[in-house]
């Protein structure tokens, strides 16, 4: 049968719907893709309606500090509509950041902490203290980091008020998330804030410092002694004696084996999806030493 | 015997790109080369012109690191890699527009054919810096001469950048039809536009567009059936042969 003597339009309609499937999967991955390095404006962010608890106010000032002084490391995360789904607390500090009469800044604090609440005359001063620089010259944060009042989000693609479950889901999954810092990159963070005033002395912090150590914490979400554990594996050979010293190796070593097991398996998952057109050569043999590698990491001693 | 690799271009949608395309890709076919025609169309519509599966992976899985097949089809030594909407993929507008031709390296064919789509110029990039010699498409439009106009500056902004950029162009006047008057003076337009740029007509035919509404290379026609088009892109094939020695 000769193909000038078919229908010329009867491979039309199969040919569309195949191609529409595709084009609607390309958008969805698309828009889901989106998310990942938006920014919008602060002022453009709707908060949370139905989220009005009290923040803590040691947090909350902290956190503001850290943004002074780092910039938003981990983004907001809003859904379609720039309604924030995670991140109440780095939206309020945020709001703090922005403004600029200390008067003013205090009394945005004193509200979102909730105004029965009695506030330290300390925490007062640091929330003045946030457009003041370690020389004590007055500087503004929220220009610095965030020109055109542009703060990074990340942009999930749903509407929260469509769908209230997944909203909650999201926000109970980014305040359990908390990315796992590698040494060198607290080690970064600390060197940034050592540069720009912060100070490292041992013991409790006095009245006025601003302790780089303390402000970390509150960065990475994790204990002060977590902190001070990262930053000695960091310069390990530089801290004293030999226990200390195998003590340093054995975290060290501790981390990367958990690293070493996690990229393994992600490893092994992409090859998996990849339907084994992964384009390496020998991938059968590497994919049973994946699964070998993995053993031996887990395998008690 | 270097590889010949041509972008067919017009910026401009409907002025025959993808006809053109796949007439040339038959043409060096029955001419005993092994042909390979890339579709960088998100519409996917040269593999439907040469009746294959346009629905198959194709030119976004190549550049994405995967290795589709190219498909066969009715004629000896063609073959060609579908297009299609994944070419809009995020992950595609993130590529390096090098990466096509680095990709296809993996292709022993003597002839490989770009048909570039109409208003993506990324698209169009990754196929007219992985090309040797160029065509820019275009009918008797202002319109049609715009676009070829911008495939042509971009061209020479690269080149002014010191990227490599096709050793060769040409302009190919398709669909003419001397009862319009604006096809007329097309030439003439042209050589004032782009003055000592090789320029080819390929007259109206609708045998052409019977050949590829069925899916059936234009060689595969018996030579009965073929309109006067076929003689005028035979022309279009020789110039690009000429780029063999």
């Amino acid at each position: 049968m000769s193909k000038s003597k078919r229908d010329p339009f009867e491979r039309v309609e199969p040919t569309a719907a195949d191609l529409t499937a595709q084009q609607q999967q390309t958008r969805e991955r698309n828009a889901h893709d989106r998310g990942e390095d938006a920014l919008l404006p602060l002022a453009g962010v709707k908060p949370r309606e139905q989220n009005t608890r009290p923040l803590n106010a040691e947090h909350l000032v902290s956190l503001a500090e850290s943004i002074a002084a780092l910039g938003l490391i981990e983004p907001l995360t809003v859904d379609s509509h720039a309604r924030l789904l995670a991140g109440g607390h780095r939206f309020a500090a945020l709001q703090l950041l922005r403004e600029t009469d200390a008067a003013k800044r205090e009394a945005i604090f004193r509200e979102f902490i909730g105004g029965e609440v009695k506030i330290s005359r300390t925490i007062i001063e640091r929330v003045h203290a946030l457009y003041t620089n370690e020389q004590g010259e007055p500087f503004n944060p929220f220009e610095k980091h965030f020109p055109g009042g542009m703060v990074p989000v990340h942009r999930m693609p749903f509407d929260a008020e469509q769908d209230a479950a997944r909203a909650l889901a999201v926000e109970i999954a980014e305040n359990e998330k908390r990315k796992d810092y590698t040494p060198t990159e607290v080690r970064g963070f600390y060197d940034r804030l050592r540069a720009s005033g912060y100070t490292d002395r041992e013991g409790r912090p006095r009245t006025g410092d601003r302790s780089a150590r303390a402000l970390l914490a509150t960065v990475i979400g994790k204990s002060r002694r977590t902190v001070a554990r990262l930053l000695e594996n960091e310069d390990g050979e530089e801290d004293g004696g030999d226990s200390d010293n195998r003590s340093n190796t054995r975290q060290n070593a501790e981390y990367w084996n958990k690293r070493l097991t996690t990229t393994v398996e992600r490893w092994r998952r992409a090859v998996e999806a990849s339907h084994g057109k992964t384009p390496i050569q020998g991938i059968a043999r590497l994919r049973q030493l994946a699964v070998e590698i993995t053993r031996l990491l887990n395998a008690d001693e | 015997m270097s590889q010949l690799k041509i972008a067919v271009a017009a910026r401009k949608g409907g002025v025959g790109k993808t006809t053109l395309t796949v007439a040339l890709a038959s043409i060096f076919a029955h001419r005993g080369k092994r042909v390979l025609v890339i579709d960088c169309d998100p519409q996917s519509n040269a593999a439907f012109a040469l009746g294959a599966n346009a629905t198959a992976p194709g030119t976004a899985e190549l550049l994405l690191g995967e290795k589709p097949e190219p498909l066969g089809t009715d004629a000896e030594g063609l073959q060609v890699l579908p297009g299609g909407p994944r070419l809009e993929d995020r992950q595609v507008s993130r590529l390096d527009s090098l990466d096509l031709s680095h990709a296809i390296k993996m292709f022993p064919h003597d002839v490989i054919l770009f048909d570039c789509p109409p208003g993506n110029d990324h698209l169009e990039r990754f196929a007219v810096r992985a090309a040797n010699a160029g065509l820019a498409v275009v009918d008797g439009h202002p319109l049609a001469v715009l676009g070829a106009r911008r495939v042509m500056d971009d061209i020479e902004t690269d080149r002014a950048k010191g990227y490599t950029t096709p050793e060769r162009m040409a302009l190919v006047m398709c669909r003419l039809d001397q009862r319009r008057a604006m096809d007329r003076d097309l030439s003439q337009t042209l050589e004032r536009s782009f003055p000592g740029l090789p320029r080819f007509g390929v007259r109206q035919d609708s045998k052409l567009a019977l050949a590829t509404a069925t899916g059936t290379p234009l060689m595969k026609l018996p030579a009965s059936q073929r309109g006067p088009a076929t003689e005028d892109i035979g022309t279009v094939a020789d110039w690009i042969g000429k780029g063999e020695a």
